[in-house]
């Protein structure tokens, strides 16, 4: 099952790195999410010209991206990060499991991301006083689409519920 | 009154009825979110007109960070009481600039602000990548002198320093290579500078240096952390200067010293062509100051740093003349200056052609002032530094 427009990896890529690391450690020590979003956002930055700007833009991203994901993969799943660089975006991807109870609200959600995010579902995602009935990082996803203009892609493979979720960043955001 | 989580604390400050989100603002879970919340409706409940909610040095936040402040945007909203509330961004934190807007949408009384957009009135001028060249000249004639100073002023080996304002960066990075501190760290809020500063880094192949954009107001710096806080040439282009100095004495330990150096176009003598050199900086500095830039704050700085409360204050002038500098190097740094103030500035204040040929004649004067054998002039720099005091 694919959700949005999922571009190959280049192999000629500025760069490109991979993380693989237990779920369970991002689950247990939340403050991890902060830890490696800002790892990444650090190592990643070095090469844009604007690198503070692109650093706060990438730790954020990542970040809110990171949260989602700790309360979507069962706690002995591996998540696996991988980061790389197209011509015109920044791609940043998460692959792991899924819970069984989370796969078709997760997937319909991103599939809503994946088409147009509507301006009032954002503020309702941002002003909800309630915490949506199945948990997980709803309004930090919506972020990255409408505040960063992230592009979001996904492919799930029904039988192992693993998915890959892709971020994709415009330089130009990274750049401004 | 002030709130602290594992990695942010807000504080108010009751004078400018503000509310200061420092660190690392990332929540987690109902228990947090419901602590901040009630820190600031608590706060709000104590406060009448404008309460101000300055971002200015908070490094990053989360969606439920954001998700709170916006619960408290709802609350203030429900209460009416406010007449307005001010969000306060940083230009240089990308998450600020991005998120923070989302807020207006939710209560006409939200007004975002950047504050450092704009925030000295020839910001343009000074950050564009064309005054590179200009202080480029300027540090080739100082720092032979200069470098002298700094040791004059407790600059010493080992010592870990910060460049405030650093500009391109050679001067940090000349302090690293020749100097010995064992790390300096250079601040400019110029995008252009910055870049420059690295690429001049790897020229210079100094590895104890790091270099980063930021708000001289508002530095992502710690508490105590340096030796030697420098500011050179900067105060003079801000309107609000202690609002610099107030960030150079948070950041300096107790003890170290606060080292900051200023223009004084009073200064500037010349022989031959003396009335036309005179009258052209006098220009010079009133046109700077119809954008916001002091060419006398110089002598000021004595003053600043007293009511700051240092100790042990010194005061050198640092003259830069056509017998102790090579002459080429002294007009190098006059043709910048020439350029930058009959273009530059002349088109920012949109001065007339006959204005426009005026000034660019007493450029000249003072040029053909260094290139004859026997002319003679003067550029002086006041340098001040004082020490914070030890108890501090």
């Amino acid at each position: 099952m694919e959700i949005g427009i999922f571009a190959e990896a280049d192999m000629a890529s500025a760069f490109s790195f991979g993380i693989a690391l237990p779920s369970l450690d991002l689950q247990r020590q939340w403050g991890r999410c902060n830890l490696l979003a800002n790892y990444v956002a650090e190592y990643v930055a070095y090469q844009f010209p604007q690198r503070e700007w692109a650093e706060n833009l990438i730790s954020t991203v990542t970040n809110e991206f990171l949260e989602a994901i700790a309360l979507l993969a069962p706690p002995q799943s591996e998540l696996f990060i991988r980061c790389f660089q197209l011509p015109t975006t920044l791609e940043l991807e998460l692959e792991h499991s899924l819970r069984p109870d989370l796969v078709t609200v997760y997937t319909s959600f991103l599939a809503e991301l994946a088409g147009s995010l509507d301006e009032a579902d954002y503020f309702a995602l941002l002003t909800s006083t309630d915490r949506p009935a199945v948990a997980f990082n709803q309004f930090g996803l919506a972020m990255l689409v409408h505040d960063f203009s992230a592009r979001i892609a996904a492919r799930l493979d029904p039988q192992t519920r693993r998915i890959c979720v892709r971020v994709s960043l415009p330089t130009g955001e990274i750049a401004a | 009154m002030k709130y602290s989580g594992q990695t942010y604390a807000l504080s108010y400050d009751p004078l400018d009825q503000q509310i200061n989100f420092n660190g690392i603002f990332r929540l987690a879970g109902d228990e947090e979110v419901a602590n901040v919340f009630a820190y600031l409706t608590t706060i709000h409940d104590a406060v009448q007109g404008t309460l101000r909610l300055s971002f200015r040095r908070l490094r990053y936040i989360n969606a439920e960070g954001m998700r709170t402040l916006s619960l408290f945007v709802a609350f203030a909203r429900g209460r009416n009481s406010l007449q307005l509330l001010k969000v306060v961004a940083s230009g240089v934190l990308a998450w600020s600039v991005k998120l923070l807007p989302n807020l207006s949408n939710l209560w006409e009384r939200v007004e975002f602000s950047i504050y450092d957009q704009n925030f000295y009135e020839s910001q343009q001028l000074i950050e564009d990548t064309a005054f590179i060249p200009l202080l480029r000249n300027q540090t080739r004639v100082l720092w032979p002198q200069e470098r002298l100073l700094f040791q004059h002023h407790g600059l010493k080996r080992g010592m870990r320093v910060a460049d405030i304002c650093c500009g391109c960066g050679d001067v940090p990075l000349l302090l690293a290579r020749e100097l010995n501190p064992s790390f300096v760290v250079g601040v400019d809020h110029s995008e252009a500078a910055i870049s420059y500063a690295r690429t001049l880094q790897a020229e210079f192949g100094v590895h104890n240096t790091e270099f980063q954009r930021g708000d001289a107001t508002a530095l992502m710096l710690d508490d105590h952390s340096f030796d030697f806080v420098s500011c050179r040439l900067s105060l003079q282009i801000f309107s609000r200067p202690e609002q610099i100095l107030r960030e150079l004495l948070r950041i300096t330990r107790p003890g170290g010293r606060i080292y900051v150096t200023g223009e004084d176009y009073d200064l500037i003598v010349a022989h031959p062509e003396a009335a036309a050199v005179r009258h052209t900086y006098e220009r010079t500095a009133a046109l700077a100051a119809d954008l916001g830039i002091d060419l006398r704050n110089g002598r000021k700085l004595y003053g600043m740093l007293n009511d700051a409360r240092l100790e042990n204050i010194r005061v050198d002038q640092l003259v830069v003349d056509t017998s102790n500098t090579p002459r080429d190097d002294f007009a190098a740094m006059i043709e910048q200056w020439r350029n930058f103030a009959a273009f530059s500035v002349g088109k920012s204040l949109n001065l007339n052609d006959e204005e426009h040929e005026q000034l660019l004649a007493g450029y000249d004067a003072h040029l053909r002032t260094i290139q004859r054998p026997n002319g003679y002039t003067t550029w002086t720099t006041l340098v001040c530094s004082g020490q914070k005091p030890p108890s501090t």
